[in-house]
Order: structure tokens, then C-alpha cells, then sequence
């Protein structure tokens, strides 16, 4: 089904998409949210009629300008992320471009000139920061918008957002991409009406300085710290290079030196190669807690699975110390903490085999225990 | 291993700072990067969170200068903290020069170092790495709490190998540089011992 938009804008909608009540879609030219539905049907009336546009909302306070066909590159290692977001921009009609690493996506943008790219932190080849800076250096002005996606572990967790964006416009967690990617990507190129609440709260978008130093003055007093007394101090030899006549930046090293050798040896090592670091399979995944288990037959076992669920414990009450407070003295522990708790016993039941989880819950134990510790230390 | 870059003459070593949850990694690579040089420095990737919370790693990016024309830099990362983030962990310690265990010196916590440790040699071990022949340091952070456990007592938990190891204080830098400066000093041999042995 199509619906036109005032904008110019057809929309194509999916019929098996649109219920009975019809369905709430944004253009994604003008960003109006238009209410289609199907016609009514009789059985004597077959379909298909042309959908109608029963309802736009307010028109935004600056209408935005039309735009020609938007081109979206997704720049993200994961396949199946990717397709996610495909099927979210072509729904809302833009033009879709992927890359799977850093350097292929610098390439498209080079070649294909996307108005947004969204970029994963984690990307393989060039990390997604530094494709962030590479874009928005090489192409200035006329970079595309950039959307950097970051991974949260838990939804509910992470509230503030990064410190900086590191060039980018934006910024979007995955949890959040049905919801506000189209949203983001229309309000950059686009502009927002006035007042738009953030949704990362703290965030400083494409803030270029850490946080951590706003108070520092860049004076040089202010640094105490050159990394090349790395190299120079505490070190038995010094390895820095010998003032021979190229000078330190001089001709190709003297195969015989220990450390040529051993570069030579260790062109392919892989400490930061594309392949050695990607968050892809444990933080979009969540396949994290892979701890060794508490063995069964271990002598210790009891007390390994003790240890282990007073560890969650206190890496639970560390990291939620107001609430595990309130909930104390209201005795709402167990409501204002349940998730936590629950992601602890999964933890724990898959470390710890069942014939020690039946003999007793050391893991209700441990709660138990701390709460009473804490009753006496917050009263 | 170090990363070397033949074409960009690069050299890429790789320090982890490993510890349980809240011990202070983040705060050394936060004073790290605040008092070095802006010219030595990249930028430091942090994703936290409001209860300081780790997202999946800090990142700062240290240039020693040069050894023969290539340009040396230490990339100093930390891990998150809490058990529940193994797998995070064990892609950080991919292609480790250098592991710097921070321990919370607060009693309440020294289970909580001996699991984090206990998960570093394990974690290590899948990747072929020994914690014994790694380049190692310890930090006993927080000293200047008043539930610290007595450094005799976290020695003999935590270091028994008795490598290089220091009190430390993150937020105001005690100990940091010094923690820093000894596995750099440990890393830079490992690379000669290397290619002396090879």
C-alpha cells in the first residue's frame, strides 16, 4: 500500500502490516506522523481501494526541507544487526549501503557519498571512533551525519551516555535502534524542533574532550607526564635508537638488531589487529558469564559456590548502593533490585552444579546474610 | 603480542588493566591520560556509566616516542570489572603485552580480587598465555581507605610470585605512574628476551 504524504513523500507500507486499526508511520522526507489504515471492506466490497491518510499529527514548529533520496551506510561487523537495521531504514524509505568493517566503509563513503553513516564503536579494520574522526577530517563540511552506535549489556543500566562522541553527531544504543534510529537520522538531517528533549541524558553530542577534564587548564604545568621516560627511565637498556647518521627517523633498521628481528618476526602479530578485539560477540550478544564452573566432585565445592554467590552479592550491592539503602530501610531490597539479583542466580546456577544448589541456596543465603549486616549498619 | 606495522613503521603494545568491579582501572587510566602530555596522548575512550560502571572498555592510546624509526605506543585498556562480564574480558586480553591486576584493597572485597585473579590466569590460559610468564604487576589500590586489608596479607593472596608491585591511591595518582612505568619496563624486556631467544 502507498500513502502519500502533503510533503511529496509516497510511503510504502507492507498490507500485511497494517491491522485492523490501521498503523502510525513517519515520513521519513518530513518526519509528519500519518495514521494509514485500510479502507473499510464489505464482503461485498473487495479490496484493494488506495489506503487513506485518516490523521497527520501537529505539523512540526520548522518544517523541514524536502530532500532527495537518502542514503544510509551501515557500518557494522555483525550481519544480522546490519539486517536489522535494513529492514528498519527501507521501511522508512531510505537507500541502504553496508560495510562489515572499518576500511570498507571508509571506501563507501568515499565512493558513495551517504548523507548518514552509522558507525559501530566496536567496527573490525578501522575502530568505529576512528572512522568517526577519518570521515569527518578528510570530508568537513561536507561529511556525512554520523551516527555511532554503542552496546550496552543491559538496557537498564547504562543511563549516561559516553563521554565523547569522538566526531559523530550522534550517538544510539542497540536496544534502541527500532525505536529512535529513524528518529535521530531525521533530526540531522534535518534539524529538531526546538526544546527535543535528549534522550542520553549527559551526553555532550560529538564532545571532543573527555569529560574527565573540563577543569584541567592546558597549561604545561599541568602535565607531569611525558610516555617517552617510558623508554628512557627504569629501563635496563635503553632502547631508544642509536643518533647513527639517518638520524632515529633515518634508513631502514640494520637487520641484525634484536629489535628488527624481532619486528620482522612479528609483522602479523595480532595485539590490535582488526581481528584481535571485537565486542561484537559478547556485548551485542550478551554471551557473556562463561566462568569456570564449580567442579562437583571438588572438596570445596560448598565452599567455591559460597564464595561465588557472596562475590554477586557484593558486586551487586557495590554497584547499587543508594538503592540496596532505600531498600533496606523500606524493605524493598528484593523489588528494587530483583533484576540484578535474577541475572546473579542465572550466574550462579550456571557455575555452580545442581547437586550443591539442592543441598542448600547459598545464593539466597548470601542476600540473606547481607541484608541483616546491613540492617545493623543503616539504622 | 605486539602489533608491529611494517608500512606505518608502528609499534603496538597492548597493556590490560584487570580487576574486580570498582577497584579503580578506570580511575589510573583517568589520571594516566589527565596528567600526560597532550602531545603523547590519544584520545581516552570511555564508555562508563552513571554508577561509573565500565560499558565494555577504557582505551587510551600512549606514544613513547620512537625505537629506530618506528613509533612506539602503548595502548593501555581495562576490562570491566564485574563477574558477570567474562566474555567481555577475554576479548580485551586478546594479543596482551601486559597485565596490571588492580586489587581493591577493601576487606569486603579481597574475595572478589582472588576471583578476578583466579579469572585472569584462566583467561589468560585459553589464549595460550601464562600468568606466570606474562609481564605482571600488581596495584593494591585504595590504600587510603580504613578497611584495607594489611599489604602483607594481600601479597601473599594476590602475589605470590612477588612480582613488581605497588600501594596505590588512583584518584590522586599515588602509585600510578609507578604501577605504569614498571610494566612498560616489563614489556620493553619481554620484547628483547624475545627476539634474543628466537
Amino acid at each position: 500500500m502507498i500513502v502519500p504524504c502533503d510533503c511529496g513523500a509516497n510511503l510504502r507500507l507492507d498490507d500485511g502490516k497494517v491491522g485492523d486499526k490501521g498503523v502510525r508511520v513517519r515520513c521519513p522526507r518530513c518526519g509528519t506522523v500519518l495514521h494509514a489504515r485500510r479502507p473499510e471492506q464489505t464482503p461485498e466490497m473487495p479490496p484493494p481501494l488506495p489506503p487513506v491518510r485518516l490523521q497527520a499529527s501537529p505539523v512540526p514548529a520548522q518544517q523541514p526541507p524536502t530532500a532527495p533520496g537518502i542514503t544510509v551506510l551501515i557500518a557494522l561487523e555483525n550481519e544480522g544487526a546490519r539486517a536489522m537495521i535494513r529492514d528498519i531504514l527501507f521501511e522508512h524509505g531510505f537507500g541502504v549501503e553496508e560495510a562489515a568493517d572499518g576500511l570498507v566503509a571508509l571506501q563507501k563513503v568515499a565512493d558513495l557519498r551517504p548523507q548518514v553513516v552509522i558507525v559501530d564503536v566496536g567496527l573490525p579494520g578501522i575502530y568505529g571512533f576512528e572512522l568517526c574522526e577519518r570521515i569527518k577530517e578528510h570530508q568537513k563540511e561536507s561529511a556525512p551525519k554520523i551516527i555511532l552506535l554503542a552496546s550496552t549489556y543491559d538496557i537498564h543500566r547504562y543511563k549516561r551516555g559516553p563521554v565523547s562522541l569522538y566526531g559523530a553527531d550522534d550517538y544510539i544504543e542497540k536496544h534502541q535502534i527500532a525505536d529512535l534510529l529513524v528518529l535521530k537520522i531525521r533530526r540531522l538531517l534535518y534539524g529538531e524542533p526546538a526544546g527535543e528533549p535528549s534522550e542520553h541524558e549527559g551526553v555532550a553530542p560529538a564532545a571532543e574532550t573527555p569529560t574527565l577534564q573540563p577543569a584541567m587548564k592546558r597549561s604545561e604545568d599541568a602535565f607531569e607526564f611525558s610516555p617517552e621516560t617510558l623508554l628512557r627511565d627504569d629501563i635496563e637498556e635503553p632502547v631508544t635508537a642509536p643518533a647513527g647518521p639517518g638520524g632515529a627517523a633515518g634508513p631502514e633498521p640494520a637487520p641484525s638488531s634484536w629489535l628488527d628481528t624481532f619486528i620482522k618476526q612479528s609483522q602479523d602479530g595480532p595485539a590490535m589487529s582488526p581481528d584481535s578485539f571485537s565486542v561484537e560477540s559478547s556485548v551485542l550478544h550478551g554471551g557473556d558469564a562463561v566462568l569456570s564452573p564449580v567442579a562437583e566432585g571438588d572438596p570445596e565445592a560448598v565452599g567455591k559456590a559460597k564464595r561465588l554467590a557472596r562475590i554477586i552479592v557484593s558486586d551487586v550491592a557495590l554497584y547499587n548502593q543508594d538503592t540496596v539503602r532505600e531498600g533496606i530501610l523500606n524493605g524493598t531490597f528484593y523489588d528494587l533490585l530483583r533484576d540484578d539479583i535474577e541475572e546473579g542466580r542465572q550466574l550462579y546456577e550456571k557455575r555452580v552444579p545442581s547437586p550443591i544448589r539442592e543441598m542448600r541456596d547459598y545464593y539466597q543465603e548470601a542476600f540473606d546474610s547481607f541484608i541483616e549486616a546491613q540492617k545493623k549498619i543503616v539504622r | 603480542m605486539s602489533f608491529i606495522n611494517y608500512s606505518s613503521r608502528e609499534i603496538n603494545c597492548k597493556i590490560v588493566y584487570y580487576g574486580p568491579g570498582l577497584c579503580g582501572k578506570t580511575t589510573n587510566l583517568q589520571y594516566i591520560y589527565k596528567k600526560t602530555n597532550p602531545d603523547s596522548k590519544g584520545k581516552l575512550i570511555s564508555l562508563a556509566t552513571e554508577t561509573e560502571r565500565t560499558l565494555f572498555f577504557d582505551f587510551l592510546p600512549l606514544a613513547l616516542g620512537e625505537i629506530r624509526g618506528f613509533k612506539t605506543r602503548f595502548h593501555l585498556y581495562t576490562v570491566p570489572g564485574q563477574v558477570f562480564y567474562d566474555a567481555s574480558r577475554k576479548l580485551i586480553l586478546k594479543g596482551v603485552d601486559g597485565v596490571v591486576f588492580v586489587a581493591d584493597s577493601q576487606i569486603e572485597r579481597m574475595e572478589a580480587n582472588i576471583e578476578s585473579i583466579e579469572n585472569l590466569r584462566i583467561n589468560l590460559a585459553e589464549q595460550g598465555y601464562n600468568l606466570d610468564n606474562v609481564s605482571f604487576v600488581v596495584q593494591y589500590n585504595k590504600r587510603d581507605l580504613p578497611n584495607v586489608v594489611p599489604l602483607d596479607e594481600m601479597k601473599k593472596a594476590l602475589n605470590p610470585r612477588g612480582v613488581p608491585d605497588f600501594e596505590a591511591v588512583a584518584p590522586d595518582g599515588t602509585g600510578v605512574f609507578d604501577t605504569l612505568k614498571a610494566v612498560a619496563k616489563l614489556v620493553i624486556m619481554e620484547l628483547k628476551k624475545r627476539q634474543e631467544s628466537g
